[in-house]
């Protein structure tokens, strides 16, 4: 549980300086940082203790999707502010970056496992935001008013 | 309401939002809420990821078209959604299409962070990816030194309007170099995990993302060329760190990665 918190702190302060290079207004930083945490925390407990493989990025995008979309609602910012620095951690920006060396090194049998990976990995981090902002806008409308 | 201003506010909006990053369905749906309250007897918009095309029709002064090519794109979410309030007020009858687009030159001046922190942030993102990519914390220390001159050296050449393929190999180069340089000099313990930490900030995981987003709404004109981009940054990325690793091996000795 304890490696869990670390990487969480980890992945959501890489988050917070990721944010910081794609621009993202000051006042929403404090989101990316507590939303990419989430994320990923949810994404290595499942790795970690349900050895769950590609699905679990489903469930981590899917929190930060559902937690952007909550409050882009309430600060009535895009929600792609929040989604695109919060999804970092999970994206396959690494597993593309070792296929192309592989290929380049001519090592083609790691070239396709790690490009298969990196297109497993990025379906399931789409399909869980696109279910996202596919709900109706009915659903974080109501419970947003409730709570102001 | 004079409809050339309107259409020139509205191409403005989009080619703000595409140099800015922002998805082209979205922008679709923007121009739409522009047009929309204006009362054209017809107008259709086409948005690639290289640029805009509206036609508006209006009673008075007949077809008119307006194109737009956007060449170069960086990430700015602060700019989109200041843009978004801006079109918001226009909708909402605030603004007139004149005011709307000298507001609109005006964001595109505001810089959110001051650079040195711009620079700072891609040397600690840099950092943390290869604390967990299992680094040690040393391997971090050597990450955010490598980060902040790869930093520094892609917003350079990015300022210089540098061929896009070019930025990012020498950004892998310099990455590369340095991190075998530090290892050389005994600092840090594991060389891929440092390469590989510090390169997070620029290997297209998002864009890749948000290509994938693109193609499953069925806008795979812009999806597929934002695939290829993609995939065209993680060639020239690794380009560049071959390169570096090619040339510790000319000037003498042995590299295992």
């Amino acid at each position: 549980m304890r490696t869990v918190l670390i990487e969480m702190l980890l992945a959501s302060l890489a988050c917070m300086f990721f944010a910081i290079v794609y621009n993202t207004p000051k006042k929403e930083l404090v989101f990316c940082w507590l939303f990419g945490g989430i994320g990923y925390g949810i994404y290595y407990y499942l790795v970690k203790f349900c050895s769950m493989g590609t699905f679990a990025n489903f469930f981590g995008a899917f929190a930060i999707a559902i937690l952007a979309r909550f409050t882009s609602n309430r600060r009535e910012i895009p929600v792609m502010v929040y989604v695109l620095p919060s999804v970092f951690p999970l994206s396959p920006g690494g597993n593309m970056y070792n296929a192309c060396y592989a290929l380049i090194m001519n090592n083609l049998d790691m070239a396709m496992t790690e490009t298969m990976k990196c297109i497993k990995i990025v379906g399931m981090c789409v399909i869980a935001i696109l279910i996202v902002l596919s709900l109706p806008e009915g659903i974080f409308k109501n419970r947003d008013k409730a709570k102001a | 309401m004079n409809s050339r201003n309107i259409l020139e506010f509205a191409v403005t909006t989009g080619e703000r939002m595409l140099a800015n990053g922002c998805g082209t369905h979205r922008i679709e749906g923007l121009i739409n809420k522009i047009l929309e309250p204006c009362k054209f007897r017809n107008h259709e918009i086409f948005v690639t990821t290289t640029g805009i095309v509206i036609t508006v029709e209006s009673t008075d002064e007949g077809v008119i078209t307006v194109m737009k090519q956007v060449p170069k794109k960086k990430m700015h979410t602060e700019h989109i959604s200041l843009i978004e309030d801006i079109v918001n007020s226009f909708v909402a009858g605030e603004l007139t299409a004149e005011q709307a687009l000298v507001e609109l030159k005006n964001a595109d001046s505001k810089a959110t962070y001051p650079y040195w922190v711009t620079i700072l942030a891609y040397g600690m993102a840099g950092c943390f990816r290869t604390l967990m990519f299992g680094g040690q914390i040393i391997d971090g220390l050597v990450s955010i030194c490598v980060g902040v001159c790869m930093g520094i050296f892609v917003q350079a050449l990015n300022a210089k309007n540098t061929f896009t393929f070019l930025v990012n190999c020498c950004g892998g180069f310099v990455v590369g170099f340095l991190a075998v340089l530090f290892m050389r000099f005994g600092m840090g313990s594991m060389l891929d995990k440092i390469i590989i930490g510090t390169l997070m900030p620029i290997a297209p995981g998002v864009p890749f993302v948000h290509s994938v987003n693109d193609i499953l709404h069925g806008d795979y004109t812009s999806g597929m060329t934002r695939a290829y981009e993609a995939i065209l940054t993680a060639a020239a990325i690794s380009t560049g760190v071959a390169f570096a690793m090619i040339l510790w091996k000319l000037l003498g000795g042995n590299i295992s990665l």
